[in-house]
């Protein structure tokens, strides 16, 4: 497998890897790593994809500000939740008990 | 092209305004960019409807990547929902009182920044376009969906956003393989032998993932029904209306426009699958639902499971299946957003949106129950409305290509429908408080006004129908 195979093989990994923890995680830390690992994955697998074109390069820096950006959002809604007494994740656990 | 460039700025300039300024101010300018994108809207389906030919804008970002936006039938029949949804949305919004959700602050900016997101999403021609579009989407509908601050709602909006989240990162990856394999994103430009490749496959695989949790698609539609349901009243209408619609378009787009020899007749029997099971299971929860918002949002479950037929009977030649798939997608919005606006005043000051609350209500509000009944019409798929024409075309495209048990499958869905929507009318038909006044408000106008839209398309479908042909990947009803 070239070097460019096995660093896109390594970034859906790191996709896939991520999800499973963003759904299965009780702790909001924990479920917001599973993002960035999803994030970091799929970033992994752009710039894999030709990393000698310059298109490349200005799409990662678009999609890195777009993902800090998202994620920074999430931990604001995080917080706002929190803070109102609610807890996202256990909420539906609760509904089923 | 003005007028495609218009779609998008008109909104965007209204968003960026109404960040600017407060109170009434703020309102004549959301209410005002609103009017001028519908009014762009408009001419950009004259123009093309007149073209008979898509109308395609090229261009490349400072940072090097390409830029294309591609108004064809399906984007323009799209921008069109969205338009007429988004500009009652902000009449509705214009309307509530100094208390709710329409006089925040943040709400016009908001509600302009999705409406642009979802005009340039449906005109998008290219994957990383179209991935920005589908980010902004995400964040600027959780947002307002968190827009009261309720603890319930705040929950509902957390999940609704970490669903997206995960599909859009998905989709991120689905273009980096794209990427890697293509070295382009423009759909029309991806080459055709990507499409019989294994990578090509994993790649739209992964892309599709994505978008089924962005639609929902059962059994990935655990964060719809509550999002939906606690959304503010103005907000929940162009949520399950239009949004839900966004990602099923990209999902066209991809399947039968960019790689169109990728999909399989087995993964395509697969949407179809889940589509079946998605109008069982949305309608099987809508007739127990106990709320009113809570049945509509989960009927939105049951109606998106009807646009998965498309991608089968298409696979197999059905350019009817197309047109009937498109239409439903496109026809389910206006009903959908006369339900949700009736529901305001259906369940009217007593705190929760209970079944109950509805009783007699066609006694007090005689127009929004008239509009809910229309709309109810229309979902089930009766004549004369826009969903019998669509699910006309359904039956049609499922007994040419041979794939006849469809035909059971939208019937019993028909029924079903019909039975959760007579929970609600059986109940406001019903007695009520005699003491309660007689009220015809603005809000059971503007719902009514939706409903007879669905009304006149159904009626009057040829200008839908002609419009849908252009650029359609193959001839409906009206090209052979």
């Amino acid at each position: 497998m070239t070097a460019t195979g096995m660093l896109t093989a390594a970034g859906v990994l790191a996709c896939t890897a991520g999800v499973v923890v963003v759904f299965v995680a009780a702790r909001v830390r924990a479920r917001l790593t599973g993002l960035a690992a999803m994030a970091s994955g799929a970033l992994l697998a752009l710039v894999a994809g030709d990393p000698s074109r310059a298109e490349t390069w200005g799409m990662l820096v678009t999609s890195v500000a777009t993902v800090v950006g998202l994620l920074a959002f999430a931990v604001a809604l995080e917080r706002r939740t929190s803070a109102s007494g609610a807890a996202p994740w256990t909420h539906g656990r609760d509904r089923r008990r | 092209m003005t007028s495609l460039l218009a779609v998008v700025a008109a909104p965007a300039a209204g968003a960026a305004a109404t960040a600017l300024v407060r109170g009434r101010g703020q309102r004549g300018l959301g209410l005002a960019a609103g009017v001028a994108t519908a009014v762009a809207a408009v001419m950009l389906a004259w123009r093309v409807g007149a073209a008979g030919e898509p109308l395609t804008v090229r261009g490349t970002t400072p940072l090097g990547t390409d830029l294309v936006a591609t108004a064809d039938g399906l984007a323009v029949a799209m921008v069109l929902a969205a338009s007429a949804v988004g500009l009652v949305g902000a009449l509705f919004a214009a309307l509530e009182s100094e208390d709710r959700p329409g006089a925040s602050p943040a709400y016009w900016p908001l509600w302009l920044l999705l409406w642009t997101a979802l005009h340039a999403l449906f005109l998008a021609g290219d994957l990383f376009g179209l991935y920005l579009m589908l980010e902004l989407l995400s964040i600027t509908g959780a947002a307002l969906v968190s827009l009261k601050g309720e603890p319930r709602a705040l929950v509902a909006s957390a999940r609704y956003y970490y669903a997206e989240l995960v599909a859009s990162l998905t989709f991120l990856l689905g273009l980096a393989l794209v990427w890697g394999q293509a070295g382009t994103l423009v759909l029309d430009a991806l080459p055709a032998e990507l499409g019989d490749s294994g990578a090509g496959r994993l790649a739209l695989g992964v892309l599709t993932a994505g978008l089924l949790l962005k639609v929902p698609l059962v059994p990935l539609h655990f964060w719809l029904p509550p999002a939906h349901w606690l959304a503010p009243s103005a907000v929940s209408p162009i949520l399950s209306a239009v949004v839900v619609k966004s990602a099923f378009t990209v999902l066209l787009r991809l399947w039968f426009v960019a790689l169109p020899a990728a999909p399989t007749a087995q993964a395509a029997l697969l949407l179809g699958v889940l589509g079946a099971a998605a109008v069982v299971w949305g309608s099987l929860n809508a007739l127990r639902a106990p709320h009113l918002k809570l049945l509509i949002a989960h009927s939105t479950v049951a109606q998106l499971g009807l646009l998965f037929l498309l991608p089968p009977l298409v696979l197999a030649g059905a350019g009817q299946g197309w047109t009937g798939g498109v239409l439903q997608a496109v026809g389910h919005a206006l009903p959908k957003a006369a339900l949700l606006l009736a529901a305001v005043v259906l369940t009217p000051g007593r705190g929760s949106d209970d079944l109950a609350a509805t009783a007699g209500a066609a006694a007090r509000r005689p127009v929004a129950v008239f509009a809910f009944g229309l709309a109810a019409v229309s979902l089930v798929g009766l004549p004369p409305t826009v969903g019998f024409v669509a699910k006309w075309y359904l039956l049609l495209a499922s007994l040419e290509t041979g794939q006849w048990w469809w035909v059971p499958l939208i019937v019993v869905g028909s029924l079903l429908t019909a039975a959760y929507l007579m929970r609600v009318l059986s109940r406001a038909l019903g007695p009520g408080d005699p003491a309660q006044p007689r009220t015809v408000g603005p809000v059971d106008l503007l719902a009514l006004v939706l409903a007879l839209g669905a009304l006149a398309l159904g009626l009057w479908p040829g200008p839908l129908l002609e419009l849908l042909e252009v650029g359609a990947p193959l001839p409906g009803p009206g090209g052979g």
